[in-house]
């Protein structure tokens, strides 16, 4: 049964791994098209048709990943009302409560993503031509990685996420 | 028939229920406005339509951009050189290391926009170096706590970016101009009670920089503080949108940072990513969930009502503001200042703006200074609680401490409520006439 644990533990934690590089990549991805943009604009009187509706489309991407990856490393800020020493029990529920909700919300990203995408599949964004789709897909694909993470805390999986905080953190230092 | 009152007492209800009991507030948002959707038969494909398109936005571009080059120039060293700027500027009055505290802060601001990035990177130099001249360990957490609350208002700063968008087509140029004035007589007031209380405790000045020393460290400020430059430059010039003079003070901020200061190595710039990725990934979720949030409030015209609630206490608009800046400065000493511009705009906007006239600008900047107070006071104030922990100090014995600092934010707060031309003075000189 450990190793079990232990193998989904890697898997997941390699796919978290992949995705904040992917988040990463459409961050450096939308500075460059916009900058790419105004040179263009500014020097070559001649701006890309397309800049404005990619970087979008990235920050669209962008957005759901980091909802993903906020998800796993607990970043998503909530109110600390009640007292800081609760009953283990209370506690317990509390963090059921988190979960079953995360579990929730990624269930609906993914029913109503998959047929947002099918709606959307036949229309096309202007610039790019793109199928409007493109946009909505990201719903499913982070409505899986949340609705995992919530499940690995209701499973009890230990996922170690300081592990890959404290690898992205410390990049470049010496 | 689904009844409005009751899809209002679910929405709203939900909500408050599920925050009090810990659930992050993007999800508190998302799922209130999912059982909302729900019970109104309001299919939820639309709700997943809004968040998606809430994020959608040329405009919100500038907010990774703002936070991407913070970061870099925050890593980078700008910090330290802000300081030296300013110890050269200021040191030699009494008391001059808590001079330069609020003035570092002050610059710090124009590149960062966050308080609790102001105190973590300031206060971190700052509070040690204090506290070893002989400054009250209490005096120089609160001084470093207080002076970080410019940084949201002094412009640019993305806060304002996220208020422009959730008031909806408000000018981002004349927000940030509208900023400037408090921003500099919020430090300007700090300065002066700190100059008093430096007297009173004989604390010291600060040595003479030889002037090639002060020749180098002008120079490397300078490059620097130019981040800020041109950001607001493109933009109230109108030669570039708020997103692009952000994408190009993120170029820009590179260049300082890797090839002029040198302090970090290029391969240091994943962390970065990484440090800008954890700060958005709670922004922007929580601008993805308000937007469909936000749709259902005014489905529900729910800032209609609020507005008829307001007004049914008093109609006497002094009372009216008052009464708005107290609950805001309540609100934002439980809540961060981010989802509660989110959430407080599109219910505020309409009696603030609508009934009572203030200009949009004005109202900005008064929402985003009370927000800004909040993070300073307990019981939950992430600038102070930063501060705390570098200073080594309990929450009590600063909160002690900072009340005459906070009578003087108060102050300021209400000159900024009741005095237009504070705010608008600026914005109108520079940009011409207007709302």
């Amino acid at each position: 049964m450990m190793g079990i644990k232990k193998k989904i533990a890697q898997i997941m934690n390699g796919i978290h791994l992949g995705s904040i590089y992917l988040a990463m990549t459409l961050l450096v991805g939308m500075a460059i098209v916009i900058i790419i943009n105004v040179f263009m604009r500014y020097v070559l009187n001649s701006g890309l048709r397309w800049g404005e509706e990619v970087a979008k489309l990235f920050m669209v991407w962008f957005t759901f990943i980091a909802m993903a990856v906020g998800v796993k490393q607990g970043l998503h800020i909530s109110l600390h009302l009640l007292p800081k020493r609760l009953p283990a029990w209370l506690k317990t529920i509390l963090d059921l409560l988190k979960d079953v909700i995360t579990l929730i919300i990624a269930v609906v990203f993914m029913i109503y993503g998959i047929k947002l995408v099918q709606f959307t599949s036949t229309s096309i964004m202007p610039a790019t031509e793109w199928p409007s789709s493109i946009l909505y897909m990201i719903l499913p694909l982070a409505a899986v990685l949340i609705a995992s993470e919530a499940l690995m805390d209701i499973f009890k999986i230990e996922d170690n996420p300081e592990t890959i905080d404290s690898l992205l953190n410390n990049k470049g230092d010496k | 028939m689904a009844n409005l009152g009751v899809a209002s007492a679910i929405l709203l209800g939900l909500f408050a229920v599920l925050l009090i009991l810990k659930v992050p507030i993007t999800f508190s948002l998302t799922i209130s406005s999912i059982a909302t959707a729900f019970y109104l038969n309001i299919p939820l494909l639309a709700i997943a339509q809004r968040m998606v398109q809430g994020v959608n936005s040329f405009s919100l571009l500038a907010i990774p951009f703002f936070i991407l080059a913070g970061e870099m120039m925050s890593q980078g060293g700008i910090s330290r050189r802000l300081i030296e700027f300013s110890n050269i500027l200021i040191g030699r009055v009494r008391g001059g290391l808590a001079q330069v505290n609020v003035l570092a802060s002050m610059f710090f601001g124009g590149i960062s926009g966050s308080a609790v990035a102001d105190v973590s990177s300031i206060g971190t130099m700052m509070i040690p170096m204090m506290k070893k001249k002989g400054y009250d360990a209490d005096f120089s957490v609160g001084i470093t706590v207080t002076s970080a609350c410019q940084g949201v208002i002094i412009p640019p700063s993305h806060n304002m970016i996220i208020y422009a968008m959730a008031a909806g087509g408000v000018s981002v140029g004349r927000l940030f101009l509208g900023g400037f004035v408090p921003g500099v007589i919020l430090g300007v007031s700090l300065m002066i009670i700190s100059f008093i209380i430096a007297t009173i405790r004989k604390y010291p000045k600060e040595q003479r920089y030889s002037l090639k020393d002060s020749l180098r460290t002008i120079k490397d400020a300078v490059l620097g503080l130019f981040t800020a430059v041109i950001i607001i430059g493109g933009v109230i010039s109108g030669v570039f949108t708020a997103t692009e003079s952000a994408a190009i003070a993120c170029l820009y901020a590179f260049i300082i940072t890797f090839f002029v200061y040198r302090e970090i190595p290029i391969s240091r710039f994943v962390g970065i990513l990484y440090a800008s990725l954890k700060t958005l990934a709670m922004v922007m979720s929580l601008i993805a969930a308000a937007s469909a949030f936000g749709w259902l409030l005014a489905y529900l015209k729910i800032p209609a009502a609020a507005t008829a609630a307001l007004l049914s206490i008093t109609e006497n608009k002094i009372l009216l503001l008052l009464m708005i800046n107290l609950l805001l400065i309540l609100l934002g000493t439980i809540m961060d200042m981010a989802p509660l511009i989110l959430i407080t705009t599109p219910i505020l906007f309409p009696v603030v703006v609508g009934t009572l006239g203030m200009s949009p600008i004005q109202f900005g900047v008064m929402l985003i200074l009370n927000l800004g107070i909040g993070l300073t006071t307990p019981p939950v104030g992430s600038a102070l609680f930063v501060g705390c922990a570098i200073g080594q100090i309990s929450i009590e014995k600063a909160t002690k401490a900072m009340l005459p600092l906070y009578l003087m934010m108060i102050i300021v707060l209400l000159l900024v409520t009741f005095i237009p031309n504070i705010v608008m003075f600026v914005p109108n000189l520079i940009m011409g006439q207007g709302v």
